[in-house]
């Protein structure tokens, strides 16, 4: 905690800095869009982590005057000396405010309304004070706007559509109540069904009447904090006396501030540099390293977000929900610096292509598409191999010689086509041919001749084209210099499932046959869901994760006693126990059930409890031990143990090779 | 003079001596290559590795890194320690992979004249013989020297593994 304030002050001076000099910049030069956004993002970035420690004097006041400043980037409005002055005294009031916060904790100031107030004014064109060197009052100044006379608005307020602890709309209409006094307010909703429900959305409005002397832009700027998203209109109702609107009468001469100085030096500026490239180049060891810096600092997140559940400290759970959300961003920035277009590896194929066919005397025209799909570069690597024998697969075992292909009615020259493309957080990785296809007999004869099968086993096309992955297994009819040694298809399939992916074939006898690799984006991190059993918990990646139930809610059966089967609103889904797999007994009917997905097929898993959603970095068994059947890797929880991640391709394994229950502590 | 001795040898030979990490497991004392050693810690609980030999007590977190934690006890065949919060993991090193051995404490670093170490005789059983790399009186106790390669064997716990 105690660096995490300390950087919340180096970032927040840094930041004031640099708001100080983007302004004296603007108003030597003039205006000039990437400055006036450079201002923008300080401000910003100053109000977000404000936020986030709980100031929420400072962050209310750095929003307004970013709703208030909202003119200078919209319509260009150049930025005159006197507001350049007005707008470098509240980076001066904000210092002031933010040393004070040190001791006092979250401060504000009625000065920061009223400079505000004389901000908008200077905005909207209004008269402007006589005395441009108008400096905020004292802070100890405490007689606000009294003197201007109250009037009254008609507030129609939208909360952004999404809740969350940072955007609570009642909350922020309480600490609207500070400012204007509640004349009317009415909440319109439409609140749908039940069952159509999100818990965080937010499904109404407010239309609220209120009278304050003080300006629109600070109602606003209080119904708009740390809210992207939320609308706020604003109409005044009557306007009864619109004389004295403009600014205090009052005109300060001195000020407690020790900032305040009424004339500023303009000193010159380093002009911010425009010159910049379009992209660097950065070894990727620093990368790397950056990156695992990033996992390790998801899971010292973890472990703050398992504490917070400890603390009452609300200044502290905030600061977590904030950083967690920050280090969520950060980890998916990093990951995206990683990635790299797949065309990297695909730009290797004409060439090899080219060559394998010529090297066979086959015509083979390649068809690359989606190049620009990008994915991790580690998992680009891994991939590398298995594609490398894909594609001379197809050429070698799929693509037939010119002639046979035009005695079949096809053109001389075969197409391969190698497709990337991204859908639902996966990548997908399409190798195709439109040759000879794969014929399920041959395998079949095969398998029998290698002892997998006896001579009238008929088993699915699934398991038929599984026996392709085996080790040993190759159809070739000779044992070519390219392929059909029977070690390249069993590699394939590992390599692919090493990155938590799944291979599949899809193929009709001499219309073709298409592989298609599935692939995570990433490797490093992911979403997982914690099981409990005892007191171990274990974590079940979350995309698979359909839904849950509670086992004794479902009707159970056994065919022949060698595996269970549940009904899950009607259909019959096959039942694997977490506590048979980790060799535990059963426990009773208290278990509840999920519901597994991988490539449209569903399994039923049972688990003691469930712990919860978390973002989990995958770390690897075998790097000093032993690949466990049955897990992916594992991660390190919040309280440092560790927990082991269930691999799904393998559980839907165990499903299709079911032995007798009773096989059950191990 | 007896250390007399070994000292002399020590400076006869300088690479006849190597650095033991001692330890103990009941009241016996053992020893491995401190070189193979990279730290010892306190017992941590470590996750169950499900499918492992009864001598894998599961795998801890390294500072981010996973690794195995084997019970020195179980593989020598002894009885489970009296007081499992007293124990020690050692971190050792073999072929490139790191693990940790649950043992009782941790003692002392001593010099081994590598001259002085005889071959251990036919005391164990067939299994737990192979770990006895050899036996040294250093001082006052006898040194039983551990080979580690033997206990970290992972083609037999993989062997084992995939049995159950």
């Amino acid at each position: 905690m105690e660096n995490l304030v300390h950087l919340f002050y180096d970032e927040a001076y840094e930041m004031l800095e640099g708001m100080e000099q983007v302004l004296l910049s603007l108003e030597e030069r003039g205006h000039d869009p990437e400055t006036v956004n450079a201002l923008f993002r300080y401000a910003h970035s100053f109000k977000g982590n404000s936020a986030a420690m709980g100031f929420t004097q400072l962050s209310r006041f750095t929003h307004g005057l970013e709703s208030a400043m909202e003119s200078l980037r919209r319509e260009g409005r150049p930025l005159t000396p006197e507001l350049a002055t007005l707008l470098l005294q509240a980076v001066d009031l904000i210092r002031a405010l933010l040393e004070r916060t040190r001791t006092e904790g979250d401060v504000g100031d009625p000065a920061c309304d009223l400079l505000l107030s004389q901000i908008q004014a200077v905005l909207s064109g209004a008269p402007t004070p006589h005395d441009s060197n108008t400096l905020p009052p004292s802070f100890a100044q405490s007689e606000t706007s009294a003197e201007r006379a109250a009037r009254r608005y008609r507030v129609v307020y939208h909360p952004a559509p999404t809740l969350s602890p940072e955007h609570d709309p009642l909350a922020l209409l309480r600490e609207l109540e500070e400012y204007a006094q509640f004349i009317h307010c009415r909440f319109h909703h439409q609140i749908p069904p039940l069952n159509a429900l999100k818990p965080d959305a937010c499904y109404g409005h407010w239309e609220l009447t209120v009278e304050t002397a003080f300006e629109p832009a600070i109602l606003r700027a209080v119904l708009e904090l740390s809210a992207e998203g939320a609308t706020v209109q604003i109409e005044e109702e009557s306007a009864p006396s619109p004389t004295s609107l403009s600014a205090p009468d009052r005109s300060q001469t001195a000020s407690d501030s020790d900032q305040g100085a009424p004339v500023r030096t303009v000193q010159a500026v380093s002009a911010p540099v425009k010159s910049e490239s379009q992209s660097i180049r950065v070894a990727t060891e620093k990368v790397d390293a950056l990156f695992n810096l990033v996992s390790e600092i998801v899971i010292a997140q973890s472990m703050l977000s398992s504490a917070q559940a400890e603390t009452t400290h609300e200044r502290l759970r905030y600061a977590i929900t904030q950083m967690e959300r920050h280090v969520r961003e950060l980890h998916e920035r990093v990951m995206a610096i990683r990635l790299l277009p797949i065309g990297h590896l695909f730009n290797r194929f004409p060439r090899m292509v080219r060559d394998t066919a010529h090297q066979l005397g086959k015509k083979v025209n390649l068809i690359i598409e989606g190049e620009e799909t990008e994915l991790d570069r580690t998992l680009l690597e891994l991939l590398s191999d298995p594609l490398t024998h894909l594609v001379r697969n197809a050429i070698d075992h799929g693509i037939e010689p010119p002639e046979e292909r035009r005695a079949c009615g096809k053109p001389e020259t075969g197409t391969l086509l190698l497709r990337a493309a991204q859908s639902e957080g996966r990548i997908y990785i399409e190798v195709s041919d439109d040759g000879r296809g794969i014929d399920p007999e041959r395998i079949r004869q095969k398998a029998i001749q290698l002892g997998w099968l006896s001579e009238n086993e008929q088993p699915s096309l699934e398991t038929l084209y599984d026996f392709i992955f085996r080790p040993g297994f190759s159809t070739a009819q000779q044992v070519s210099d390219l392929s059909g040694r029977g070690v390249g298809m069993e590699v394939v399939k590992r390599n692919v499932e090493q990155l938590g992916g799944a291979v599949s074939i899809y193929s009709a006898i001499g219309q073709g046959t298409r592989f298609t690799l599935k692939v995570p984006l990433t490797l490093a991190i992911m979403d997982g869901l914690g099981l409990r059993v005892d007191e171990e918990q274990y974590i079940v990646p979350l995309t698979a994760v359909l839904e849950a139930f509670r086992l004794s809610d479902l009707s159970r059966s056994a065919p022949f006693e060698r595996g269970e089967i549940v009904n899950v609103r009607g259909r019959f889904i096959p039942l694997i126990r977490l506590r048979h797999i980790i060799g535990l007994p059963d426990k009773g009917e208290s278990e509840l059930v999920l519901i597994l997905e991988q490539e449209g097929q569903q399994i039923a898993l049972a688990v003691d409890s469930i712990v919860g959603q978390q973002q989990v970095v995958l770390k690897s068994l075998e790097e000093n031990f032993l690949r466990v059947p049955g897990f992916a890797g594992a991660t390190i929880l919040g309280d440092g143990r560790v927990a082991l991640i269930l691999d799904v391709a393998e559980l839907f394994r165990l499903t299709q090779h079911r032995e007798p229950i009773s096989r059950s502590a191990a | 003079m007896q250390t007399q001795l070994s000292e002399n040898v020590q400076i006869a030979s300088e690479s006849a001596v190597e650095k033991y990490l001692v330890f103990q497991i009941g009241s016996e004392s053992y020893g491995i290559p401190l070189l193979q050693v990279q730290e010892i810690r306190t017992y941590t609980p470590a996750t169950r590795v499900p499918g492992a030999p009864p001598y894998v007590l599961g795998v801890i977190n390294l500072r981010g890194n996973i690794i195995a934690v084997l019970d020195a006890r179980a593989r020598f065949g002894l009885a489970p320690p009296p007081d499992e919060q007293a124990t020690v993991i050692v971190v050792a090193q073999v072929g490139g992979k790191t693990f940790g051995l649950r043992v009782d404490s941790v003692s002392d670093v001593v010099d081994v004249p590598l001259s002085e170490v005889q071959p251990p005789p036919a005391v164990a059983s067939e299994q737990t013989q192979r770990f006895l790399s050899g036996l040294v009186q250093v001082d006052e106790c006898v040194l039983i020297l551990i080979n580690l390669s033997e206990i970290f064997d992972l083609a037999e716990i993989s062997r084992l593994a995939s049995a159950a």
